[in-house]
């Protein structure tokens, strides 16, 4: 039988965490639910990290802001501060789940949960966010890439320097009106396409068991290729990925059509940029 | 074992006092479901299933399980061994035991029955039960199932031909060679889940020698036989009780866990409840798949000379309803036109799946499929738009069925242009279209297709109705209501021939030892069957009531007139009310009793009967809008309309029609379920993905055709829970094929298999240029 922990602060959480080698930190029990409804094992211990003040603020200083990873999704999508800075999070927010499962999920857990399969992970890497992670002691770990989960740490929040690049395009190709996880999800931001020095970044997930970064596509984006030659580089920027096989898709699928939503990724940021 | 009165469980579930207050508190989620059916003393249980698609089952270790806490007994082939049960079968071929025995057939087969005092415990220890398998080679496909050196799926039998339905019309040779065009295709349909809400629920009880079962049973009457059969009672020593239900679609039709829950609780003198959970309804009942070969030739004016087709269905370990899903999906595959020389062959084969049975629209969402899509095929190579192509073929009535027979009251015709008509309204209101983005390219475009099903021919059902003292009428049937709405029909039927109002009536739920024999609440029979029972047993109720009445006052029948609520004598002016005459009467109340069987016509020509008493007929239209880039399929616009001959309910009729729409979209676009190695890919409503509300065209108009009864006949009250579903695939078909110049064969018209379409289309489908595949 699972026991749970309610601690009062980061430090008593991680204390918690440490205590037992199985612990799991939950917030929204999202992943929680659905593992159970597959009949997976559960951990032996769940320490309650969602009511944490240090994972639940959403602040802006100077030219960072920082969400906690306690954040609901649906208060990332209602966020003032989000909706202004980086419109491309509140966007994946809302596309992530539906009304209902985005009161509860928060940023941490989709993250944590689902990292070759997060919306918000794409979102998140095309904007350059760096993850804060606390290990038990209290030790913290600032500036991490995002695609490079720390062992046995909690995600304490994400920092995004803002403004990011003005131009941005997401595209989430679900194969059903709503309800899906994504086939695949790109992120694109642009920034200074017209004179300046052109820069961005672009990613995918849900098309590997990582996030995969679309170098060449993006390089294609910024020297203002056509449609084609952008398409033609996101299918090279698959090179020899392994590419998802599940119930949603096939491979080959995701492989044809991934190109087809970088184009249009890089279209609607070429668009706002 | 002792008595347990149900008591508070039968609380809200026994019947329905007040029509109204029960649809608001359905609408609020406030009524009482089957899976909320308790007993006092209630023990809970949970299935140890065969993790093997085939082989000897030597044994299973319970050591541990039977060691955990809460653990109260773990039932299995042993047990009924022991009590002389390892023989006894049921379903639809008496094929099926309680539990595995000796062998298993398809992953998921029960094996035994953990019975524990909480639900948390049952499971836990299900899951610590090892089952050791002998496992052998399973056979998953029909075609291999076939071959002579294929394991025989169920013993004793020479092969794995479940069943084999023919029916030949016509001289098929000469037609044949009268053809001016011959096309020839093939076209299959997955495994699909019923994926009803509420999963299969059952709760047993035994005491003083009677058996008490709450089911989610779609026919009680059948499986209260069948468990009184299985256990050596007397038919009456058996109650089935049935409370509404969260959705069935077909899937609650048959016995299932009844028996062995029964089973379970006659081993441990416990109420015992079992409730499935999401991943237990994959390997509960699917729907059959299938691969429809057909053949159509056409002359030069465009008229078929004729159509064949071979079915080969995958009926999985167990026959459930699969001996009539291959007839009805033979009868329907060559559609509702005139063909003047026909034959089909649908073979039903055993196979190492998990059991197909009844899926809404019974085998003809299959066939239809690819009649409807080869229709449309034929039309495209003839240059002919597919709806004027339809018009030139379909049957008008009198005419004659491809089977020979003669159908007396078509009405194809106008339910396709009534699908048109309003696939064109929708159209000019102009919503439907989602407007694409920049950078989408949509291809858009229109498909048709008809549809035909059969009822059940012949069938009975039973209606009593109960005069009250206090006035009131008990519509008394064995129909179940699975939010189809039949409780409202029925009491509509009730009130309309009794001419009582609506508020008067009583709908009392299924239970048999209570409500009167039905065949099945399926095949969309119930308002046509039940409800000429229910207008058969108001008239009696009204002879009896006249009876009563009469020796009451002392005055003969003939002198009676019914002023409102009250008998009075035309000469004397002495009146009085049937409710006071029931109160005076035995038990309180005055029974009318009302019987219905759908005898089929016989052929004047050949004294052949008919296959069906009636033909569920309906036609769908829809705009679909292709994303070239991608291959996802947005239904924008649908119009269906459906033969109902009368109307009861118009609400629910509506409502009717238009779940066979967005319940025909998910088959059409996204499910399927694979057992690639005989268990399914996909057990839980994440990934299998059922169509959500956002999937459900903003245009989505539907109409109830209506007509004069024919003469001499009970009144025309055709059902409405399938009318329309079979069509909704091909119609999609049809329109994305219309769209991308290629045709997906293969459902679900997954994304995938659009872009391959497209790509076919592109360079001029070779199959869809040429006659044959």
């Amino acid at each position: 039988m699972a026991t749970l922990t309610t601690p009062s602060s980061l430090a008593e959480a991680l204390d918690d965490l440490a205590a037992v080698p199985s612990a799991r930190p939950i917030a929204g029990g999202v992943g929680l639910l659905l593992r159970r409804q597959l009949g997976e094992s559960l951990a032996e211990r769940f320490v309650a990290v969602g009511r944490l003040a240090e994972l639940r603020a959403i602040g802006r200083l100077e030219d960072e802001l920082a969400i906690g990873a306690a954040v609901s999704l649906a208060e990332l999508a209602a966020s003032p501060l989000v909706r202004t800075d980086v419109p491309l999070l509140a966007t994946a927010a809302v596309a992530a789940a539906n009304p209902g499962v985005r009161t509860t999920a928060t940023l941490g857990g989709n993250l944590v949960d689902r990292p070759g399969g997060s919306d918000l992970m794409a979102a998140l890497l095309a904007l350059g966010a760096r993850a804060v992670w606390a290990r038990p002691g209290g030790v913290m770990e600032e500036g991490v890439p995002l695609d490079r989960p720390v062992g046995d740490a909690l995600l304490v929040r994400v920092r995004i320097a803002v403004p990011p690049a003005p131009g941005w395009g997401f595209e989430r190709l679900q194969t059903r009106g709503a309800g899906d996880r994504p086939t695949a999800t790109v992120c694109v931001t642009l920034a200074g396409a017209r004179g300046g020095e052109a820069a961005g970044r672009a990613w995918a997930t849900s098309i590997a068991a990582r996030p995969v970064e679309l170098s060449a596509a993006l390089a294609a984006a910024i020297a203002a290729a056509r449609d084609e030659e952008i398409e033609a580089a996101a299918d090279a920027d698959l090179g020899d990925v392994v590419v998802v096989d599940d119930p949603r898709a096939t491979a080959d699928y995701r492989r044809r059509v991934l190109p087809v939503i970088v184009r249009r990724a890089v279209e609607q940021a070429r668009r706002r940029s | 074992m002792t008595e347990r009165e149900p008591s508070m469980a039968d609380a809200g579930f026994a019947e329905v006092a007040d029509l109204a207050a029960e649809a608001r508190d359905r609408v609020a989620g406030r009524i009482r479901y089957a899976i909320d059916t308790a007993l006092p003393s209630m023990a809970w249980a949970a299935l140890v299933r065969s993790p093997m698609p085939a082989g000897r089952l030597r044994g299973i270790d319970v050591r541990v399980a039977s060691a955990a806490d809460g653990v109260l007994a773990i039932v299995s082939g042993e047990d009924l061994a022991r009590e002389g049960l390892a023989g006894a079968r049921f379903g639809g071929l008496a094929d099926q035991p309680i539990l595995a025995t000796d062998r298993v057939s398809y992953v998921g087969e029960p094996v035994a029955v953990v019975v524990a005092e909480g639900l948390s415990a049952a499971t836990s220890a299900a899951a610590q039960v090892r089952v050791d398998v002998d496992a052998s080679v399973p056979v998953f496909e029909p075609d291999a199932a076939l071959r002579p050196d294929s394991p025989v799926v169920r013993e004793g039998r020479a092969d794995n031909v479940l069943s084999r339905w023919t029916r030949r019309n016509g001289d098929l040779p000469a037609a044949r060679s009268r053809a001016a065009r011959t096309f020839r295709d093939r076209f299959s349909s997955p495994a699909a889940q019923q994926a009803s809400l509420e999963p299969h629920v059952c709760l047993a009880s035994w005491g003083d020698g009677r058996l008490r079962v709450w089911s989610t049973s779609q026919n009680p009457s059948r499986v209260a036989a069948e468990l009184a059969s299985l256990f050596g009672l007397e038919a009456s020593a058996v109650e089935v009780r049935v409370p509404p239900l969260g959705g069935a679609y077909g899937g609650k039709n048959q016995a299932k866990l009844e028996p062995l829950v029964a089973f379970a609780s006659r081993m441990t003198g416990r109420p015992v409840k079992l409730v499935n959970r999401r991943a237990d309804e994959f390997v509960t009942v699917t729907k059959h798949p299938a691969v429809v070969t057909i053949e159509s030739g056409v002359d030069e004016d465009g008229r078929f000379t004729h159509r064949s087709a071979e079915i080969l269905w995958n009926a999985g370990a167990y026959a459930l309803s699969s001996v009539p899903v291959a007839r009805a999906g033979g009868l329907a595959v060559l559609g509702p036109y005139r063909i003047p020389a026909a034959a089909v062959e649908s073979v039903m084969v055993y196979t190492n799946h998990p059991p197909g049975g009844s899926f809404r629209g019974l085998g003809v969402s299959q066939a239809a499929w690819a009649g409807e899509q080869q229709v449309d095929r034929i039309a495209q190579a003839l240059g002919v738009d597919p709806v004027e192509f339809r018009r030139a073929n379909l049957l008008a009535s009198g005419e004659r069925l491809w089977t020979g027979e003669p159908v007396a009251d078509a009405h194809w015709l106008e339910c396709l242009d009534a699908a048109v008509e309003q696939l064109d309204e929708a159209r000019r209101r102009d919503r439907g279209a989602r407007p694409a983005s920049a950078h989408e390219t949509l291809r858009r475009a229109t498909g048709v297709a008809v549809a035909m099903k059969h009822t059940i021919t012949p069938a009975r059902s039973e209606a009593i109705l109960a005069l009250r003292g206090d006035g009131r009428v008990e519509v008394r049937t064995s129909a179940v209501d699975m939010g189809q709405g039949v409780e409202v029909v029925l009491a509509r039927v009730a009130a309309d021939a009794l001419q009582l109002p609506l508020e008067r009536m009583i709908v009392v739920r299924p239970d048999t030892s209570r409500t009167p024999f039905d065949m099945t609440t399926s095949s969309s029979r119930a308002t046509f069957a039940v409800g000429n029972a229910v207008e058969a047993a108001a008239v009696d109720l009204l002879d009896r009531v006249a009876e009563a009445v009469s020796v009451s006052l002392g005055v003969p029948p003939d002198r009676l007139d019914r002023d409102g609520d009250r008998f009075v004598d035309r000469d004397g002016g002495r009146g009085i009310a049937p409710a006071a005459v029931a109160a005076a009467a035995p038990g309180g109340e005055i029974l009318g009793r009302g019987t219905f069987v759908n005898e089929p016509e016989r052929d004047v020509d050949t004294g052949e009967p008919v296959s069906s008493s009636h033909w569920h007929q309906g036609a769908v239209a829809v705009d679909v809008a292709v994303d070239v880039g991608t291959g996802v399929v947005r239904v924008e616009r649908a119009a269906g309309a459906a033969w109902a001959g009368k109307v009861v309910n118009p609400p629910g009729a509506r409502l009717q029609n238009e779940g066979n729409v967005i319940f025909g979209l998910g088959p059409s676009l996204f499910e399927t379920l694979e057992f690639p190695t005989g268990a399914p890919a996909v057990s839980d409503l994440l990934d299998y993905r059922l169509p959500t509300i956002a999937d459900v065209p903003v245009e989505l108009a539907t109409r109830a055709l209506e007509g004069p009864p024919k003469a001499d006949e009970p009144t025309e009250r055709h059902g409405l829970g399938e009318s329309l579903i079979p069509a909704v695939a091909p119609a999609i078909g049809n329109a994305v094929a219309a769209a991308v110049g290629g045709r997906v064969r293969d459902l679900p018209i997954s994304p995938e298999r659009v872009l391959a379409a497209l790509d076919a289309g592109a360079v001029g489908d070779a199959r869809d240029r040429s006659d044959g595949p």
